[in-house]
């Protein structure tokens, strides 16, 4: 196998904190989400203690006020968007798997992909450096609309919205680094016998959620750049005394933020299309279709933009074509559904951990699904836009994607990464809670929006139709720290299994994808010769009355 | 638990369609969870033979993916219309109110004895919007610094309010009584604050108000009616 | 468990990594790159269309706005872009063209910036900053991310230059990084050009 082109740092920690090993890289970005994933999760609390017990101290935290409040469920979205979905699903996975899956021994650009992780970590920094600044973190939501982040005499807010947009262009420029390595990777550096048809769906569901990335991007980057600008320079891009529009910013953002969320599914749907066939024991029927039907959505997933805008003021007329294209994006999911549900008809089913998350995943994702076609005819957006329905319905698609599903990767790939099997009772009771208080706090959220319960209000007793309410906001708030303690559990189970020898074999799920070929963890350049692959993924043949993986790299 | 107060016909109406779409997307999403519970159930890897076929689904799939798209499509064709009622037909107004939205209150300019706006006998009302029963009501609504959004709940009738735009809501009142009014768009730390009250009256309650108010003239006989009619 | 068989890897006698897709990897990786930079530089472009045909006080202020310098900042990208040009041309042949070359291109890229640099500062001296006007406002926004662009594309020659000096790799491999640079480049001069077009026009 070819040495690389440049030699790798020889101080040890040198090597260790700033390597060019995608497998280091991949854990770095899975360590960083996660890290920040607390802080999201603590910003979270805050909120939820705020809403169940009103002006009432939270332990170690005081009595929240209404400013505060503000800046906590802007950095709580802005966290767990652009800090914990992005840098766990396209960082954490995409790079550890992709050269794995692939057959190659390092992602095509080693030390961009170090570049990546290391700007994404200063991004983390100014992020969190936003809390300590005067006025403190942007607060106008983590949609930042101006007016209102635009000028201090409305929000009271300085450097903080500064320093928001300063995080989000270094994740930004992090993600398209990250983005360019998948892409020339998958194209490029494919084993021998591993076309196109033969890739696993977790590298075709990174790069097409690369791709989203790549094309929807840039317009919010300007944008970005043009709110400083107001912000600093006179300009008025968004302000109507400069002849700018407020509704400029929203097109702008909404442009990037409706692939953006199929940014952070896709890869989701890639760890369930590599969980399901795996513990169901059969192959994942229909891969063209599910192909068709991702590339499908991918494109329709720049024409959904303004079902955001429907009530924003923006011309009546265009909340036709909107709805029809949002009513119509749920075709190719309702598809690939369809085919992940079609896996596990007279299957074998193996029910451990990863695969209860998985199924955890699906089943709480259909909930978020349907709840997006209500908002999606204008005519009950009306109603729906900007109360806690729609916060229901995000949290019932993102929470699956980058919560359950993540976690589904995490049990399933911990053998190979670490080398060895996290504890399955410990899992089993990490699940159980995470997928019951998840419910618990969400599902009783669509009730209060159908009510008409605003987002973004730190109390309801300003209004007395909300008053009845009240009590769904406390069940919300114990199953949000129930939620929050969960993760204990995990906790626990890392620190359990990590002081087990690490002697997981190489293949202890009986996988069919090439990183399964190789040693737990792998050694430093993967593979020690090039593997040659001569099959399918997801083979699977029954011997002797038992349900047998044909690997991607076994000749029969 | 109460199903939230109707106000207006077409509150009547969104409810309907919210009732046509749970019913739709309850039955696909009770199919699949229960057809996810059976296959969890019943093909265990420790209870069952497995199937020795290979698998073929895209029939099927494709089959229910239509259908989908059926019902998709059946939503939309009675959603389409209910927007351009709600939000595209130029009503004949009964009455003209201006609303102003800034940090953190709403004010309502009434037109005053002379039954136009824009004249100097115009009334304005702090966080209080008072129209009669059963007749069209179209809001004008501005705002004097970032986006608010104007929100009442029982008229299921919401419209973000824009610095340097007109934007105009209408509804009908079909009963008598208080109802709120809420921002609905985050516009600074005391966003949660920002409540008003509709009254909606009887008539003679509104000729109490009006007079009340002041803003009744004797000669024209009831203010707050387009010339020409009462 | 069952399953839990090493399977080993047969041996393939391939030597080196064979691009699988048929083009170097810093081809692929320079495509995707210029095709988001086109979508933000295109929403832009597109935007201020949009505003030039909308407003009616778009253009105040530009009657007083000197804008001869723009020709010289066009000279001094085309001879940055033409360095480089040359660069890649001796790649493999001449190590020390190679150096030249790129020394000339550096050098007119950042002369480049600070004939673009002079000019805005002059202009908000004599009041026509970002505040000015809806033309003054994308003016300023649009020369300030082309000219990051500049600035990070000199950065990226003297990483390519540097990275291809004085090393015994492929010369394929070499210029596949050069071309590169300049696909990288000629984005970079058609956005000015097409800003030129876009300022002078509207």
């Amino acid at each position: 196998m070819r040495a690389p082109r440049y030699e790798p740092p020889r101080h040890p920690l040198w090597r260790r904190v700033f390597s060019t090993d995608h497998k280091v890289i991949g854990k770095q970005y899975l360590i960083l989400g996660m890290v920040m994933a607390v802080l999201g999760a603590a910003s979270a609390l805050v909120i939820r203690w705020q809403l169940a017990f009103p002006e009432t101290a939270l332990p170690f935290y005081g009595v929240v006020e209404p400013p505060q409040y503000n800046a906590h469920l802007t950095m709580h979205g802005t966290i767990m968007l652009f800090f914990v979905a992005m840098p766990i699903l396209l960082g954490g996975f995409g790079n550890y798997l992709i050269p794995l899956m692939v057959g190659a021994h390092d992602m095509a650009f080693p030390r961009l992909n170090g570049a990546s992780v290391w700007i994404f970590f200063v991004a983390c920094l100014v992020l969190v450096a936003s809390w300590f600044v005067p006025d403190g973190p942007a607060a106008a939501g983590w949609t930042n609309y101006p007016p209102l982040s635009a000028q201090y005499r409305y929000s009271g807010v300085s450097w903080g919205f500064d320093l928001w947009l300063l995080a989000l262009l270094f994740d930004f420029i992090a993600v398209l680094m990250s983005g360019l390595n998948v892409l020339t990777t998958s194209w490029n550096l494919r084993a021998p016998g591993m076309s196109w048809r033969r890739l696993p769906m977790m590298v075709w569901t990174q790069c097409i959620a690369a791709i989203l990335f790549l094309l929807s991007v840039g317009p919010l980057m300007g944008a970005v750049v043009m709110l400083w600008f107001d912000r600093h320079f006179g300009s008025g891009f968004f302000s109507p005394e400069k002849l700018g529009d407020p509704l400029l910013w929203q097109h702008l953002f909404w442009f990037f933020g409706h692939p953006e969320v199929y940014v952070i599914l896709l890869p989701a749907l890639g760890v369930l299309t590599e969980v399901f066939p795996t513990f169901a024991r059969r192959p994942l029927p229909a891969k063209g279709l599910v192909l068709a039907a991702l590339v499908v959505s991918a494109v329709l997933s720049f024409l959904v933009w303004a079902h955001h805008m429907f009530v924003s003021g923006m011309n009546v007329r265009l909340a036709a074509p909107f709805s029809l294209t949002t009513i119509l994006i749920s075709v190719p999911f309702a598809l690939i559904v369809f085919v992940l549900l079609a896996t596990l008809w007279r299957a074998s089913l193996r029910l451990n951990t990863a695969m209860w998350f998985a199924v955890g995943t699906l089943a709480s994702f259909l909930i978020g699904g349907v709840t997006g076609v209500f908002l999606g005819a204008a005519a009950l957006d009306v109603h729906l836009h900007d109360t806690y329905f729609v916060v229901a319905h995000f949290h019932y698609t993102l929470f699956p994607s980058v919560v359950l599903a993540s976690f589904a990767g995490v049990y399933f790939w911990f053998p190979k990464m670490w080398g060895r099997v996290l504890d399955e009772r410990l899992g089993g009771v990490h699940f159980w809670l995470t997928f019951v208080a998840f419910h618990m706090v969400f599902l009783p959220l669509f009730w209060l929006g159908v009510h008409g319960h605003m987002r973004r209000v730190p109390s309801i007793a300003y209004y007395e139709f909300l008053q009845p309410l009240q009590p769904i906001h406390v069940v919300a708030t114990v199953g949000a720290f129930v939620l929050v303690l969960a993760q204990v559990v995990f906790l626990l189970n890392l620190a359990v299994t990590l002081r087990r020898p690490g002697s997981a074999p190489a293949n202890p799920w009986d996988a069919t994808t090439l990183e399964w070929s190789v040693a737990s963890p792998p050694p430093e350049h993967n593979f020690a010769r090039v593997p040659v692959v001569v099959r399918d993924p997801y083979e699977y043949v029954i011997r002797g009355g038992a349900v047998e993986a044909v690997p991607q790299w076994v000749r029969e | 638990m109460h199903w939230p107060d109707r106000m207006t016909a077409l509150a009547t109406e969104v409810d309907a369609l919210f009732w046509l779409v749970l019913a739709i997307t309850g039955a696909w999403l009770v199919a699949a969870e229960a057809y996810l519970f059976f296959c969890l159930w019943c093909f265990r890897e420790e209870t069952t033979l497995p199937m020795a076929k290979p698998w073929h689904v895209s029939g099927i799939v494709v089959a229910l993916t239509g259908a989908v798209l059926a019902c998709d499509l059946v939503i939309e064709a009675y959603s389409l219309p209910l927007w351009r009622t709600m939000k595209q037909h130029a009503v004949t107004p009964d009455t003209e109110i201006l609303a102003y939205a800034k940090q953190f209150r709403w004010r309502f300019v009434y037109p005053g004895p002379d039954g136009r706006l824009g004249t100097s006998d115009d009334r304005e009302i702090d966080s209080e919007l008072h129209v009669p029963e059963k007749a069209n009501v179209r809001l004008v609504l501005r705002s004097e610094d970032v986006i608010h959004s104007f929100f009442i709940p029982a008229a299921r009738l919401k419209q973000d309010v824009l610095p340097g735009r007109e934007a105009v809501v209408w509804f009908r009142a079909e009963r008598p009584g208080r109802f709120e009014i809420a921002c609905a768009e985050l516009c600074g730390f005391a966003h949660y604050t920002m409540r008003a009250f509709l009254f909606v009256h009887s008539p003679e309650s509104f000729r109490e108000w009006l007079e009340q108010e002041g803003q009744i003239s004797h000669s024209t006989g009831g203010a707050l009616v387009a010339p020409g009619r009462g | 468990m069952t399953g839990a068989r090493e399977a080993t890897l047969p041996e393939t006698g391939l030597e080196g990594e064979v691009p699988r897709g048929g083009l170097p990897g810093a081809t692929v990786a320079v495509f995707w790159f210029l095709a988001s930079e086109i979508t933000l530089f295109g929403s832009l472009f597109a935007l201020y269309v949009l505003f030039a045909t909308r407003l009616l006080h778009w253009a105040d202020g530009k009657e007083t706005w000197s804008h001869g310098h723009l020709y010289l900042a066009t000279v001094c990208l085309g001879l940055a872009s033409l360095g480089f040009s040359r660069a890649h041309r001796n790649v493999g042949l001449s190590p020390v063209a190679v150096t030249r070359w790129l020394a000339l291109g550096v050098a007119c890229g950042v002369l480049f910036l600070a004939v673009k640099a002079w000019s805005v500062v002059a202009d908000i001296q004599r009041g026509l900053g970002p505040g000015r006007g809806p033309f003054w406002q994308f003016y300023h926004l649009l020369s300030m991310l082309h000219a990051t662009h500049v600035a990070g594309g000199l950065v990226a020659a003297l990483w390519v230059g540097g990275s291809t000096m004085g090393t015994n790799e492929n010369v394929a491999a070499q210029r596949a990084r050069w071309k590169a640079l300049l696909y990288y480049w000629g984005f970079v001069d058609a956005v000015w050009l097409v800003l030129l077009y876009l300022w002078l026009r509207y």
